[in-house]
């Protein structure tokens, strides 16, 4: 223990108790919190970069998940994954995604600055997630290479500039994960010298 | 501070004091930000502090005229960090990797923040600069997340001349 070691600030433990949430209850989300919690992380001023052309689709009614699981199914069938796979399996599949309150697909138009605008996203998504964190809200980031496909790109309307960067999926949470150790930020550090 | 509050003061910071940043502060915020979300457990960002024997080595190394925000942190910055990710081969775990290493960093300014130390983060297409790379001793299969400038703010007055937040029609937001 040294001096700055206790007690650990707001931030801190919101940082720390964070978990990927896989699984959520059937409590629908208020899609105006969840949109006012994404435009307050979306516009906070991390660095001096241009803001990226960023655009995202909120999905929580049962017909816009009807609508992108279908996308979505489309793109592992693609895939070859479930194709010789019962057609029970592809319900399955299909009723998980209808069971998830909410996605939230994030689409970037790429441009000369990309990997910039990538890291932009990146650090406004996980603003988003630690602000929805801290009021109960728990997601996964989905950003798999089937998000990659045609299907997905004609399916949510992606120009030809454009591409998605992640879905996330999100809704409220009865238990979360437990911790998994970190690797000390000592044993990843090197001094130039 | 609550999340809310913090996401509307903090800025990217431009000027610092020269007040050093003590090394066990340093640990303990990069051992908070190493909470970050990472794809797989795979934890494959590495941090390499540049001590100030080694800036003036890394300073000759960058255009001014062609980079001159990063010049500048790399002149000014109390404190300098660079943040390290492997380029794998295959580029959907290179993206995962990169985008874990991001969070990282957004984590480790919301923590300064608190402590009344402001970041800045440049990040360049460090591809052209070689020398850079080099110098700073990042490996051939690595890429940079970030090169970050960390120090206290001056006057603890972190509100000053702070750059207008965006518009808010600039989120751009279907709903189905």
């Amino acid at each position: 223990m040294n001096e700055y070691s206790q007690p650990r600030s707001g931030i801190s433990a919101l940082i720390r108790d964070r978990r990927t949430i896989r699984s959520f209850t059937s409590d629908p989300l208020d899609r105006a919190e969840v949109l006012s919690q994404l435009y307050a992380a979306a516009s906070a001023v991390a660095t001096d970069w241009t803001q990226p052309d960023a655009r995202y689709i909120f999905v929580g009614s049962d017909d816009g998940k009807r609508r992108a699981a279908a996308i979505i199914m489309e793109a592992y069938r693609e895939q070859g994954l479930y194709r010789f796979l019962p057609d029970k399996l592809n319900r399955v599949m299909q009723e998980r995604l209808a069971r998830i309150p909410a996605y939230l697909i994030v689409q970037l138009r790429t441009g000369a600055a990309a990997e910039r605008d990538l890291a932009s996203v990146y650090a406004a998504l996980h603003r988003f997630t630690l602000l929805a964190w801290s009021r109960d809200i728990g997601l996964v980031w989905n950003t798999e290479p089937i998000l990659h496909k045609p299907c997905i790109a004609q399916g949510f309307g992606l120009g030809n500039d454009q591409r998605i960067v992640c879905i996330l999926y999100l809704g409220r949470f009865a238990k979360a994960p437990k911790a998994k150790r970190r690797t000390p930020a000592q044993d990843k550090l090197t001094l130039l010298r | 501070m609550n999340m809310t509050a913090l996401l509307e003061q903090m800025r990217p910071a431009r000027r610092f004091t020269d007040r050093p940043i003590a090394e066990p502060l340093l640990l303990e915020l990069l051992n908070d930000a190493v909470w970050a979300p990472t794809h797989k457990l795979r934890e494959a960002w590495r941090f390499i502090r540049i001590t100030d024997s080694a800036r003036p080595r890394l300073r000759t190394t960058v255009d001014s005229s062609r980079y001159p925000a990063l010049a500048t942190v790399l002149k000014e910055a109390p404190l300098l960090l660079i943040v390290a990710v492997p380029d794998s081969p295959n580029s959907h775990v290179a993206e995962d990797d990169f985008a874990a290493a991001c969070c990282l960093i957004q984590n480790l300014q919301l923590l300064a923040w608190e402590q009344g130390i402001g970041m800045a983060w440049e990040l360049a297409d460090y591809s052209r600069c070689a020398s850079l790379l080099a110098t700073a001793q990042v490996r051939e299969d690595e890429r940079i997340a970030g090169v970050l400038g960390l120090g206290y703010f001056a006057n603890d007055d972190r509100n000053a001349d702070l750059p207008p937040r965006p518009d808010s029609t600039d989120l751009q937001v279907q709903v189905w």
